[in-house]
């Protein structure tokens, strides 16, 4: 996760007061910032544009109840990462059932020419058809890992692991992708 | 641990970085197939970085009236909760208690004028040793349930001081009032005769003639005394005999 500047992170600081204190427009100003993010690992974890939807929508909810919980140890927007996380995990495990979409290709309007265009959309549909592949934690992995760019740190934090467990995990988890993106040649 | 998977990790970064160390660039020369992976990890990071891209589409954080916890209707919906409690046990406890006395009762239509002593009560000073109205009187609450009569109005006693105990009645003896009674001229006068329902009872056995007549203090509890006969007479005739020969004997004297 990209950090922001110091203004940035004492406007936000004073938005998470304000939102800690009950201001509805503070909080509204603060997941103004983070919900693309948040919709972006929904989407990528859930492989459906509603569900992305809903599972942004869950976790902003979760986000403002659980708000006075936010100790700021960690930043902000990985204090998010993690309930997006476990909504993302939740849900994922409820559609089990259910044949995964292929949303993001539909979402996206370029500016692009139409060849450029093409070629990324169809290494974006391979890199997703794999990751839809994987368990869902693993899954959960590498999304945070290469779509979020989260450091390992930020990694452990989210899922609740020592560093080390998640470097080992995220290993694991390369290799399997890896195996299914080679796959589907 | 074969040199290839020796290089996993430094393949990963390679095709997110670019940066190829010497170490791993002489493995890559050497190895086709870890050539093969890197070129495949560098589709992937495009194919990741095609997911990184913010869809256009991003539903607004409208959170205020999903996620806005509105702290009032909770409270309405507690205080109904609270209000609807306290009443059910209020009515219930007053099901389960007597009713209380009505302090007040309706008057009876009957008694129009009993209004206008209303004033004069309450102008007397109160007296204390006027009974205090018991709220808590199951059997007396019962019967003005039952009879349904108004309460009578209390009236006010005019004196405070509380009446002296009646002093014990000493026991009616007809004999003794015989006895005791003093004889005019030999004879006793008729109003020492007492006239209580037992002691004319008691005399009424006797003539009136002898009844009378003075009669021995020792004779009179015999002659009232019918269940003691002396010589196969009557009492009425022993004390008739008897009394005539005292008469005589006072005369005589």
């Amino acid at each position: 996760m990209a950090t922001g500047t110091v203004v940035a992170e004492q406007r936000e600081r004073q938005l998470i007061a304000r939102a800690r204190a009950g201001n509805a427009a503070a909080f509204d100003a603060l997941m103004a910032e983070y919900a693309p993010r948040i919709h972006r690992l929904a989407l990528r974890m859930l492989g459906d544009a509603e569900e992305a939807e809903e599972a942004l929508q869950e976790t902003m909810i979760r986000a403002f109840r659980h708000l006075g919980r936010f100790r700021g140890d960690a930043a902000f927007g990985t204090w998010l990462y993690v309930i997006a996380a476990r909504v993302c995990l939740t849900r994922r495990q409820a559609a089990k059932s259910r044949p995964e979409q292929m949303p993001y290709d539909e979402l996206r309007i370029s500016t692009e020419d139409a060849a450029a265009q093409m070629l990324r959309r169809e290494a974006g549909d391979r890199v997703q058809r794999a990751l839809n592949a994987l368990p869902p934690p693993d899954r959960l992995l590498m999304v945070l890992r290469f779509v979020e760019e989260l450091s390992h740190e930020e990694i452990a934090r989210v899922m609740g692991w020592s560093v080390e467990n998640s470097r080992t995990r995220l290993l694991r988890a390369k290799r399997a992708f890896r195996e299914r993106y080679e796959k589907d040649m | 641990m074969t040199s290839c998977e020796r290089y996993e990790e430094a393949l990963w970064e390679a095709a997110e970085t670019g940066n190829i160390s010497a170490d791993m660039q002489r493995h890559l020369d050497a190895c086709p197939a870890c050539r093969e992976s890197l070129a495949s990890l560098r589709g992937a990071m495009t194919g990741f970085a095609e997911l990184r891209q913010i869809p256009d589409h991003v539903p607004a954080p409208a959170l205020v009236p999903l996620s806005a916890p509105c702290w009032w209707p909770r409270a309405a919906f507690a205080g109904v909760v609270v209000a609807l409690a306290i009443a059910g046990v209020s009515l219930w406890l007053v099901r389960k208690q007597p009713e209380p006395v009505v302090k007040t009762p309706p008057r009876p239509s009957v008694q129009p004028e009993q209004p206008k002593q209303a004033p004069v009560i309450v102008e007397k000073p109160k007296a204390p040793e006027m009974p205090p109205i018991v709220q808590n009187a199951p059997a007396q609450q019962k019967r003005h349930r039952k009879v349904r009569l108004p309460e009578p109005v209390p009236v006010p006693r005019e004196e405070t001081a509380p009446e002296p105990l009646p002093l014990p009645v000493p026991e009616y003896d007809p004999v003794e009032a015989l006895i005791s009674a003093q004889p005019v001229n030999g004879l006793l006068p008729l109003d020492a005769v007492p006239l209580s329902a037992q002691a004319l009872t008691a005399v009424s056995d006797l003539p009136l003639a002898y009844a009378l007549t003075p009669v021995a203090r020792e004779d009179i509890p015999r002659l009232l005394d019918p269940a003691a006969p002396a010589d196969g007479r009557s009492s009425s005739e022993e004390a008739i005999e008897k009394a005539s020969l005292r008469q005589a004997a006072d005369n005589a004297s």
